[in-house]
């Protein structure tokens, strides 16, 4: 049986919180009054949940995390790190979330009602999260410097809205939706899982991609000369979505020796993509 | 698409970039950005003559993102292309640049989306601005420093204290605390040193009810700690253009607040230290391209306007094995056709944001990839061969590249393509590059932030040991989205330098300066601190370019009152432990 | 000022042939001072029973600060992420990173294994104000610096033109003006072919632009350090780092000291991190350990000391070194980062990261042959364990070496998990040596503390040396280290007390207070005609070479937090 705990808000922060321990295992077989007392950090300073948030909820959670939802009735984008490494259970934001939202995920699924900030999903393993506004940057990647392959694991991000840059950076498995638009670089340093965006895309998606597969439905602004065109499909199917006009397929990034798939919208991008039809054209000869 | 393509007509969009020129330097250096030749120098826009024609522009433009608007004065110059315009770096371009960096730190100050119209509306003014963005108040009690003739001095090998270049060979003359000559310094370089009495902050002051109140040094610094350990998540930026020194105490002052420290590197050349995180990096001294470079080439950088003793020292100076000048052969790959790109062999011109197309190109002709393309970012094929068989058939190519690269685009991941092809080309011969830093000591901020933090910049202390996530400690977001509630500025001038957005911010929390002059940044300012100038009346370490680290001297004593930028963050190191009970 | 008495500790001073004697160490005003000389009534007492006493340890290669250290940091973000210990204020300051630590990790982790003197060995001239400011910004440790000469044009210039007495006031001045220690060489001549050809060169190979070839530069420069009677005279790197076959290099390297014209006894060179430079075998499969054939050389040649480089199998490792040349070839191995510097003038250096395998045949003879040249060669006193740090392993990992060292269980117990085909090739498993504490005390305290010329001060708890002092929780009455080497791990890991110029800085591992030692530099006097005709040469040398000014690359005592000047009376001052 779930049972919910509902947060508001005391007051909005003025400055970065790291609400990493708002968790269902960190909730888990825990009383109401020692849910209250966990600490979080409000900038530098140290904060106890009870201080910055009203709970209400049963005065003893459950022992599985995955009995547990957490819905926070205002959300605030300076909530940062929410849903880290959680295993299961659930997380509501009905408003705002800050970055690293759902950083290091292993299961459960976290609903943000509005917008993310960067680094939502990163280094995630398993676990869903869906994004009904925007998200930031480096959704579902990995952290700077590490090797690409550090990024998302598994599980899944929906995002509604938009997406900003380096959607995927990194990612090894996994899948990554984009109902709106996605910014640049899409899918940079990519070595598997799959990628869709079903709005446009901007400048050279599939960057240092080894492998995977990246779907761009709308139009993209410009795209690396490392990608060879590979051929012309009437339409395209990637996890559940279904594109019903012609795509081009590319091959690439030949500059990393690789071979993943970057599908992107003929019909959106004809001015771009007209050159490579003669191409296609010529190798099927 | 460029800019250039699009259909005609007052909807269509042009192109916006951004940088330094050397008026807008030297009149920074000698008269501060309050002054009629700052306003003359930065509130510009430079536009090709067609263009103008066409739009009926005669003097002045209307100049519109989609984050502000501005009116300037019109400088018609050639040697912009169709489609695209120049504004200085300053307050006018920031306003008009949005505050999202892309997760990188690095707003898009190059390759901007604006419209432009012909006006007959009047351009505007600071103050204007100012007010817009939030300023706290106005006024500014500019004194100059009183010189008196006195000893006839000359002090030999003084180390220039503007740009990266680091220069060491100044001779300096002084008749009293006076200084009459400068001798080896660029043209900024003598309008800095000769100009380092006047427009100078010489009180501290608090703002009192929206007046800047003096006061006496220990109010100062007693508000200043005040405003640090109230606050839960202070940030303290600024640090390239102050010593070694002062930026280790600065960090130490993040560390015990646990708050957040950033230097200027995070809109300059961060995307550089973001991009060795990424792959590393091939680098070189100066004199080893004196010594061994026949390929020089500079990459979106302007050195003979912002670095200008940098083509002399390097370029022009005979080296051991390459006997100067005309046994090299100089490159200049640009967007638009700079006074650099005059001395050029060979000129290549990119489209804006293009870059990272062209250096994949250049990568794969090195690395006899077919490209099928037979344009690459505005440069056609075989110029890019042309150019891969120049470089890989060098003895030995250095590359120095600037904010050109760094700012548009892929930002990072521009750099992280251009250290690949160095490295790449070390299969063939021996290459390397080198960043063009801006300040005098920005690279010195990065080198104690390193071996304090481990971090480069834009590293914070809220859990109490040092952390670095780009996108989210970075100076740029944090006041951009409003995630800190103070900030404490050393030798720097945010507001003038900062996207609009993220001055707005500045105006809404309380805010201490430390400089020597009077910055844009006081006008937002709660309490002002007078410091003296590293390198001019304060000693102490800075590094060059190329990481060689050099001692800058004193020459003359700060004004009465005045204390260097170490002694300043020592005081408040103190103030601060004692109000935290952290005693000595 | 403070006065300490340590008592009924269990003392291991080889330098004062103490071994294992239950006896009073006395501390007043910084210094060891008879036991006599404390108020007892007015001293701090320490009741060191049942626990071993040594002087702080010594490690005399150790990348702890400078130019590559720092790329180093910058390369390696992934190294920070996960290895943080937050600061508690105002005693300790924040702790980051792995193989590439912050300044006060450098300074607190090696006070927490009971040393207290690092070298830093390898500090390209130019940049050398860099290294002192991170070696001014470590806690707790006193520390020196060694300065890099082999590919320096103005020293080939002058071994070109033989002129010897010129060379070694070159080298006089150097050292003052860097405010360093000894020379170092690295792959000498090396980064001269870097610059210009691109790769490396063997001993024997012509230096690029010169008539000259490593062998040359290798005597000439120990000729000079005789003639400037330099306590610690050469350090030096072999060429030929990193490729199989390589120990011949090493072999014929120990063997110059033949031609070279000795003023002192002791060792006329010392070899650093021999493991990289022994291996036998003329490929990657092929591989297998010079560590007898080093051994034996070593027992030849009493001119020669030299440091492990043991590798730590299973443990990350930021490889960076003045051997530009070899960083690129590992590179092409590892094919992810690469960071690369080529200074003017001097030398050039390089940094990739790396990860040593357990079950990795290449890896698991590299960790044979550092233990391989120590356990058959026996000789403690010219013998020095450490990793190279970060080359080899973290030096973090020290105590699991001493472990290796002190006993065979240890090795058999983590060769289980290495890979059996390398074992099979290697003679390690069949020996049975094992040092005693006294050997480690030896090899960690005596030895690098005479190596260094710092005898009189560190390294021993005989009357007037430096209070520098660490106490472990171990009984070697109690405890069969031989059988129970983890107890050793854990009592070298976490020293029970670390006491540092007469300071407690260290109590039951822990860092209690932040204090910063001092910095030793060489100051070898010259005649002052001959110190005259330097000067004249590098005014010229500068303005044809450097981009910098004489002026600026001089670094003064000010710049120095506590420095230490060694004056060096030379032969040349006859």
């Amino acid at each position: 049986m779930v049972v919910t705990y509902a947060l508001s808000l005391k007051y909005v922060p003025a400055v970065l919180v790291d609400a990493r321990r708002i968790t269902p295992d960190q909730f888990a077989g825990k009383k109401l009054d020692e849910i209250k007392k966990i600490v979080l950090l409000e900038g530098g300073r140290e904060v106890r949940i009870g201080e910055l948030f009203d709970i209400v909820g049963p005065e003893r959670a459950p022992e599985n995390p995955g009995d547990i939802e957490i819905l926070l009735k205002q959300g605030s984008n300076k909530l940062c790190y929410l849903g880290y490494r959680m295993s299961g259970g659930r997380i509501v934001v009905e408003g705002d979330v800050g970055h690293f939202t759902g950083y290091k995920m292993r299961g459960g699924s976290i609903v943000v009602k509005g917008n993310t900030r960067n680094y939502t999903g990163s280094k995630m393993r398993g676990g869903t999260i869906e994004v009904l506004g925007d998200a930031g940057h480096k959704l579902g990647g990995k952290l700077q410097g590490e090797k690409p392959g550090k990024g998302m694991k598994g599980g899944k991000i929906i995002v509604h809205g938009r997406a900003g840059a380096e959607v995927g950076v990194g990612m090894k498995s996994g899948t990554i939706i984009i109902h709106g638009d996605a910014g640049n670089l899409v899918g940079v340093d990519m070595q598997g899982g799959t990628i869709v965006v079903v709005g446009n895309a901007g400048i050279y998606p599939g960057t240092n991609m080894y492998a995977g597969k990246i779907v761009i439905g709308g139009k993209v602004e410009c795209l690396l000369p490392s990608f060879y065109a590979d051929a012309i499909l009437p339409s395209v199917k990637a996890k559940g979505i279904r594109f019903d006009k012609s795509f081009m397929l590319f091959i690439g990034d030949a500059i990393v020796g690789g071979r993943g798939l970057l599908y992107l919208s003929y019909e959106d991008n004809k001015a771009l993509l007209e050159p490579y039809k003669e191409l296609v054209e010529g190798m099927r000869l | 698409m460029s800019a250039f393509q699009h259909p005609l007509g007052t909807n269509r969009f042009f192109v916006l970039n951004t940088g330094r020129t050397t008026m807008q330097a030297i009149s920074m250096e000698s008269e501060t950005k309050w002054s009629t030749r700052y306003f003359n120098s930065v509130a510009i826009l430079e536009m090709n003559p067609e263009d103008a024609k066409e739009l009926g522009v005669k003097d002045r433009a209307k100049v519109t993102s989609d984050y502000g608007s501005v009116v300037l004065p019109v400088k018609i110059s050639k040697r912009l292309p169709r489609g695209e315009i120049f504004i200085p770096m300053g307050p006018w371009a920031n306003f008009l640049i949005g505050p999202d960096t892309d997760g990188t730190g690095m707003p898009t100050l190059k390759g901007i989306k604006v419209r432009v119209e012909a006006t007959t509306e009047q351009p505007t003014t600071l103050e204007q601005l100012l007010k817009q963005l939030g300023a706290k108040g106005l006024e500014v009690y500019m004194e100059d420093l009183e010189v008196k003739p006195g000893e006839k001095k000359v002090v030999e090998n003084v180390v220039c204290s503007f740009c990266g270049d680091l220069c060491d060979h100044l001779k300096i003359e002084l008749d009293g605390n006076r200084i009459i000559r400068n001798v080896g310094g660029c043209a900024i370089s003598v309008s800095k040193f000769l100009n380092y009495h006047r427009h100078r902050v010489l009180k501290p002051y608090i703002r009192k009810n929206g007046r800047l109140i003096p006061v006496d040094l220990e109010e100062a610094l007693d508000k200043a700690a005040d405003i640090l350990v109230k606050a839960k998540y202070p940030l303290i930026f600024g640090l390239s253009s102050t010593c070694v020194e002062a930026n280790e105490y600065a960090i130490e002052l993040a560390e015990i607040l646990n708050g957040v420290v950033d230097n200027t590197s995070v809109f300059c050349h961060g995307p550089t230290a973001l991009a060795v995180q990424e792959v590393g990096a091939v680098r070189y001294t100066f004199a080893v391209a004196i010594h061994l470079a026949d390929l020089v080439i500079f990459w979106g950088c302007n050195p003979a306007e912002a670095h200008p003793n940098h083509i002399a020292r390097i370029v022009m100076r005979k080296g051991k094995y390459v006997k100067g000048r005309k046994e090299r052969k100089v490159v200049v790959i640009d967007v638009r056709k700079t006074p650099t790109a005059e001395l050029a062999d060979l000129y290549i011109q990119l489209e804006p944001g293009r870059d990272l197309e062209f250096i994949t190109a250049l990568r794969m002709a090195i690395r006899d990839l077919e490209i099928e393309a037979p344009k690459v970012a505005g440069v056609p094929r075989e110029k890019v061969l042309e150019l891969a068989e120049m470089m890989k058939s060098a003895r030995y190519g250095v590359i120095f590249f600037g904010l050109g690269v760094t700012m548009t685009g892929a930002k990072y991941r521009n750099i992280v393509g251009v250290i690949r092809l160095v490295q790449e080309l070390n299969e063939w011969t021996k290459f390397g590059l080198l960043p063009m830093r801006g300040h005098f000591n920005v690279a010195g901020a990065n080198e104690v932030s390193l071996w304090i933090t481990c971090y480069p910049f834009a590293t914070d202390y809220a859990r109490k040991f040092s952390r670095m996530a780009i996108g989210v400690t970075s100076a740029t977001d944090l006041l951009a989205s409003g995630d800190v509630d103070a900030l404490l500025v050393i030798a720097s001038d945010p507001v003038a330098h900062f996207p609009r957005k993220a001055v707005e911010n500045i105006s809404k929390i309380p805010v201490i300066v430390v400089d020597a002059k009077w910055s844009l940044t006081t006008a937002f300012a709660d309490v002002i601190i007078p410091a003296g100038f590293v390198g001019i009346e304060c000693s102490g370490s800075a590094y060059r370019m190329d990481g060689v680290p050099l001692r800058m001297k004193k020459v003359v004593d700060p004004p009465s009152g005045v204390l260097c930028d170490v002694d300043i963050l020592k005081k408040l190191i103190d103030k601060v432990k004692a109000r935290m009970g952290l005693g000595r | 000022m403070t006065q300490i008495l340590i008592k009924n500790g269990i003392v291991f001073d080889p330098i004062n042939g103490i071994n294992g004697e239950v006896m009073d160490i006395a501390i007043k005003n910084g210094k060891i001072v008879e036991s006599t000389e404390i108020d007892e009534s007015k001293a701090m007492i320490i009741d060191a029973r049942g626990k071993v006493v040594m002087a702080g340890g010594i490690d005399i290669h150790s990348h702890i600060a400078g130019p590559k250290v720092n790329v180093g940091r910058l390369l390696r973000p992934e190294d920070h992420y996960l290895t943080n210990k937050p600061h508690v204020l105002p005693h300790r300051r924040a702790e980051t990173g792995l193989t590439v630590p912050n300044v006060f990790r450098f300074g607190y982790e090696y006070a927490r294994m009971g040393y207290t003197f690092v070298v830093e060995p390898a500090t390209p001239p130019i940049k050398t104000r860099h290294t002192h400011e991170e070696l001014n910004a470590i806690p707790i440790i006193d520390k020196a610096a060694f300065v890099l000469v082999d590919s320096n044009w103005i020293a080939l210039d002058l071994i070109s033109e033989a002129s010897t007495e010129l060379l070694a006031a070159y080298f006089a001045w150097l050292l003052s003006s860097t405010k360093t220690l000894a020379l170092k060489l690295v792959d000498p001549g090396s980064d001269v072919a870097w610059l210009i050809k691109g790769k490396g060169i063997d001993l024997d190979d012509q230096i690029p632009g010169y008539d000259l070839t490593p062998r040359d530069i290798i005597r000439e420069i120990g000729n000079a350090s005789q003639l400037l009677r330099l306590p610690h005279k050469m350090h030096v790197h072999c060429n030929r780092l990193g490729y199989p076959g390589n120990y011949l290099t090493t072999l014929k390297t120990m063997d110059i000291v033949r031609e070279i014209k000795r003023v002192d006894d002791g060792p006329a060179l010392h070899i650093t991190h021999v493991q990289f430079t022994g291996y036998k075998g003329d490929s990657w499969t092929t591989l297998r350990s010079g560590g007898e054939d080093i051994a034996e050389a070593m027992s030849r040649n009493p001119y020669v000391s030299l440091d492990l480089g043991q590798v730590i199998p299973g443990r990350p490792a930021t490889t960076m070194t003045a051997d530009a040349p070899f960083e690129f070839v590992l590179y092409h191995l590892t094919r992810w980062k690469w960071a690369s510097a080529d200074t003017e003038v001097e030398t050039a250096a390089g940094i990739v990261p790396y990860v040593y395998r357990k079950r990795n045949y290449v890896n698991t003879i590299q960790w044979v042959i550092g233990l391989e040249v120590a356990l058959i060669s026996r000789d403690p006193w010219r013998i020095i364990p450490t990793t190279d740090h970060p080359n080899a392993g973290p030096f973090t990992d020290y105590p699991k070496m001493f472990a290796w060292l002190l006993s065979k269980k240890a090795r058999e117990d983590d060769m289980r998990d290495m890979s059996q085909l390398a074992l099979k090739r290697s003679a390690l498993p069949s020996i049975n040596t094992e040092f005693t504490l006294y050997d480690l005390a030896v090899m960690t305290r005596a030895a690098p503390a005479k190596l260094l010329g710092l005898e009189k001060r560190k390294g021993h708890l005989g009357v007037g040396a430096d209070a520098d002092v660490a106490i472990y929780d171990i009984d070697p009455r109690e405890v069969e280290i031989s059988k129970n080497y983890k107890k050793l791990i854990q009592a070298f890991k976490r020293t029970w007390l670390v006491i540092k110029d007469g300071v407690i800085v260290v109590k039951e591992g822990e860092v209690v207070k932040t204090i910063y030692g001092r910095t030793y530099y060489a100051e070898p006097v010259i005649p002052s005609d001959l110190e005259k005709e330097v000067k004249r040469v590098l005014e010229k040398k500068f303005k044809e070479y450097y981009s910098i000014t004489l002026d600026s690359f001089i670094i003064n005592e000010e710049e120095i937090r506590n420095p230490v000047k060694i004056k060096i009376s030379t032969q040349l001052t006859r």
